[in-house]
């Protein structure tokens, strides 16, 4: 006999357990099984219709992997530590600047040297032209490094004073990006990112792998879901720790957790430095899949995109994480699929169309839904999600 | 009756490793900042003595340009103090109130410029131009406090924040939506606004004098309205405890409503002299003046209405100088000097090893900082420091950067700012 409101936590047991119930073990194997067969390009019948990717589409799904990975790196430090970060796209950009310093090519130019009378090299990107077991580690790395010289002046500060200097720190490492262009190829221009090849196997172009041609977008997607469920993983044991525990002490009210003996500092460095990995690993595979990285890309725009996740999402939650980065990265094609119907015909799919384009759409839908979430559902998807299935749990009773 | 001894327990204060970490970095940071603002003010005075910085001229452009960007600056920023002061958040959107209020302006001085009133009737054109920003800013202001963030003034405050910013997003891209994404100008003025006066000794733009002379009437008018009006003393009572001043009689809503609208029309104000001066809008153009007005506001104090004017002329003048002075980096420290700080930093440091020694004071990190630091410095000061110099690359392009600086240093050093912060009374603490 079930006591209680359903899915109501009783115990410490459950309440640590990475999956609640056999039912959540299930359906999370269900989505995994279907998502490795619609990446690996299979399609799933659902009698009435039936499920597959095509080449857009998957390019969006290789996107949401990884900027899943930096959306639970924000939500480790913005939902279950509490700390309002705004400056996750600097933190993005130290890994994806890191990657392209690290793995890609450099570039230099002989100039006749006046001083000298003779021509000489001069570097015009810095390039090290590294294997992805390197840069990669090290994109996390150096982004965890910048957080860790950041945390000490943001737990100094709390609330929205936190917000604004983390504000600062996204203009300071924008003009930093900028005016730096031996490493990142100066405003407009942004530098070619490396090759994605661990140990010369190479994600980005089509092999044989155990006996199954795989093209470019299903290797990609098979990384990024690897790393995603890696990183996933690493977050939910994180927040089921020890510093886990801390950081939603810490969130719920700071004096309280350090009268129990929370050493503040210590954990909110910790909650930034593993939150600024995270961005960082993110950051250098988003770039690198696009292929071009750009300075000028990592703008307050893009940390309010990746808030927007965790809020839209659900905040303090790995699935909400996910579902937002999902959310956040379709949303452009959800647009676009929408301007196709009769309905919404008064949106014009070419840029230089009337009013209501696509863009258009898009920016104020985005401003939109951030507001609506936050009146009407603040816990995000994952409330949706939570509100439904105690409904049905509970049906036909109401409490 | 026999004389107690009182015995001053000394405490012992944990200072694990992490925390002495932390300070010596935090105190590194502040004196840094400190190091390099004194030498960019002495290698100022050093270079313009020498003759090798700017003009007299350029001087006089610096203070006035200063005066005038920092007038526009205190009069947004008190529309962000007194949001914050009455509800706890920063409104982010409050610098897409200020463009809007520049789209208001620019249409009317348009319709104003086709049938000639600008050119003839300038003054009574120019109040037409600034009635119909406040009413734009004031509307708007007033709509996303209805609509966004009345629904949430119960939750916490990270949620009005990010909704801010929600609201910021959508009035941008609904500005360019409606009038394009294009630059759009400001009409020319009169021959004789564009003259120079002399006021005091300087030669002024008449734009500028113009534009001093509306910031004073209007903050003597909100000065008179908050102190004064019986709205005024409203919004200063829920501004101290919303729920006492609900007791009182107050109707909390229509406070914040007037609130937003007092600031908004601020903004309004500040607006169309922004237009006026910069003549080139569009739809972002409320951003970086916003994020400014913000720092101006936080440099005030927070929540402090002479604060946030005197935030605003302050970081006016900052900005405008601050190019100046990062260029005044490369003049070269001379060796007494560098020697003689050396000599200071040892000392320093000395009296750091002594206070940890005797545990004067309880705080050991401090002391360890004052040690590291000073030897550092020290070390510094007597190799590198002799002769070196700093130049900055780009250095008159980092005047969008200098308000952030400020901003950081600000929150490191001071964060209740110049004048302290006057907060309602659950938001303190």
């Amino acid at each position: 006999m079930r006591l209680g409101r359903p899915g109501l936590i009783s115990d410490y047991a459950t309440d640590t357990a990475i999956f609640r119930s056999n039912v959540a073990r299930f359906w999370f194997l269900v989505l995994l099984v279907a998502t490795v067969v619609l990446g690996l390009g299979g399609s799933i019948p659902l009698g009435f219709m039936t499920l597959s990717l095509d080449g857009e589409a998957t390019f969006y799904l290789i996107t949401t992997l990884f900027a899943a990975i930096a959306a639970i790196g924000l939500n480790l430090v913005t939902g279950v530590a509490g700390q309002v970060s705004l400056g996750h796209a600097f933190f993005l950009g130290v890994g994806g600047f890191t990657a392209a310093v690290l793995g890609g090519l450099g570039e230099t130019r002989r100039v006749f040297d006046l001083a000298s009378g003779d021509f000489v090299e001069q570097v015009l990107l810095f390039g090290f032209e590294l294997d992805m077991l390197i840069w990669l580690p090290a994109a996390g790395l150096m982004a965890a490094l910048a957080g860790l010289i950041v945390a000490p002046v943001a737990f100094r500060l709390r609330g929205l004073y936190l917000a604004v200097v983390t504000l600062g720190l996204v203009f300071l490492g924008e003009h930093l990006f900028r005016e730096w262009d031996v490493v990142s190829g100066g405003v407009g221009v942004g530098r070619p990112t490396p090759p994605l090849s661990l140990l010369g196997f190479r994600f980005d172009q089509p092999s044989e792998v155990l006996g199954m041609t795989l093209d470019r977008q299903k290797k990609l997607f098979l990384l990024g879901f690897v790393l995603l469920l890696i990183f996933g993983l690493a977050a939910k044991n994180l927040m089921r720790s020890k510093i886990g525990r801390a950081l939603s002490a810490i969130r719920d009210r700071d004096l309280a957790a350090s009268m129990m003996g929370i050493d503040l500092s210590r954990y909110k460095t910790v909650a930034f430095v593993i939150s600024s990995f995270f961005a960082g690993v993110a950051g250098a595979l988003i770039y690198t899949v696009i292929g071009r990285i750009l300075p000028e890309s990592f703008n307050l725009l893009l940390s309010v995109e990746y808030i927007a996740m965790i809020l839209i999402g659900g905040v303090a939650t790995v699935s909400g994480a996910v579902m937002g980065a999902a959310f956040i990265t379709f949303l452009p094609l959800i647009v676009r699929t929408l301007a196709g119907f009769p309905l919404f015909g008064f949106i014009s799919t070419s840029p230089g169309g009337g009013f209501p384009t696509v863009a258009h759409i898009e920016e104020i839908l985005f401003g939109l839904l951030i507001v609506v979430f936050l009146i009407f559902e603040p816990l995000g998807l994952y409330g949706i999600w939570i509100r439904i299935r105690n409904y049905w749990k509970a049906w036909p009773f109401s409490y | 009756m026999a004389t107690e001894t009182i015995r001053v327990e000394q405490r012992r204060v944990r200072a694990d490793l992490p925390t002495v970490i932390v300070d010596v970095f935090i105190n590194a940071l502040k004196i840094f900042l400190l190091f390099f603002a004194v030498w960019s003010v002495v290698g100022a005075i050093g270079l313009q003595i020498e003759g090798r910085l700017i003009s007299a001229d350029g001087w006089r452009d610096v203070v006035t340009g200063g005066v005038v960007q920092g007038a526009m600056y205190g009069l947004v920023a008190l529309g962000y103090s007194m949001v914050y002061g009455i509800l706890g958040f920063i409104n982010f959107a409050h610098g897409e109130v200020f463009m809007v209020g520049m789209f208001g302006a620019m249409f009317v001085a348009h319709g104003m410029a086709d049938n000639g009133m600008l050119e003839s009737n300038f003054f009574l054109a120019m109040l037409i131009i600034i009635v119909a920003a406040m009413i734009v800013s004031a509307a708007v202001a007033v709509a996303t406090e209805k609509i966004a963030y009345r629904q949430l003034r119960g939750a916490p405050r990270l949620i009005p924040l990010i909704t801010s910013i929600g609201v910021s997003f959508f009035l941008q891209y609904a500005i360019s939506g409606l009038f394009g994404p294009g630059v759009k100008r400001f009409p020319e003025l009169p021959e004789f606004m564009q003259r120079r006066y002399s006021v005091l000794g300087l030669l002024v733009n008449g734009s500028q004098i113009l534009v001093i002379v509306v910031t004073a009437l209007s903050v003597v008018g909100l000065w008179w309205f908050v102190t004064r009006s019986k709205t005024g003393r409203a919004i200063r009572a829920v501004a101290e405890d919303k729920e006492i001043a609900g007791l009182m009689g107050i109707n909390v809503d229509r406070t914040v409503v007037m609130t937003f609208l007092v600031g908004g029309a601020m903004a309004g104000v500040a607006a169309s002299m922004w237009a006026f001066l910069y003549k080139n809008i569009f739809f972002l153009s409320g951003f970086l003046p916003g994020i400014k007005a913000f720092t101006a506001a936080v440099l005030g104090g927070i929540g402090n209405l002479p604060g946030a004017l005197l935030g605003g002329m302050t970081l006016g003048i900052v900005e405008a100088a601050g190019p100046t002075f990062l260029t005044a980096l490369r003049w070269e420290i001379p060796q007494v000097v560098s020697y003689a700080l050396g000599v200071l930093a040892l000392g320093l440091a000395a009296f750091g090893a002594y206070r940890l020694r005797n545990k004067v004071i309880v705080q050991t990190s401090t002391n360890v900082s004052l040690i590291v630091l000073g030897l550092v410095f020290a070390a510094l000061a007597f190799t590198v420091l002799p002769g070196f110099q700093v130049v900055i690359p780009g250095a008159s392009q980092v005047k969008d950067m200098i308000a952030f600086i400020v901003l950081i240093g600000v929150l490191m050093i001071r964060p209740i700012g110049l004048l302290g912060e006057r907060l309602a009374v659950e938001e303190r603490g």
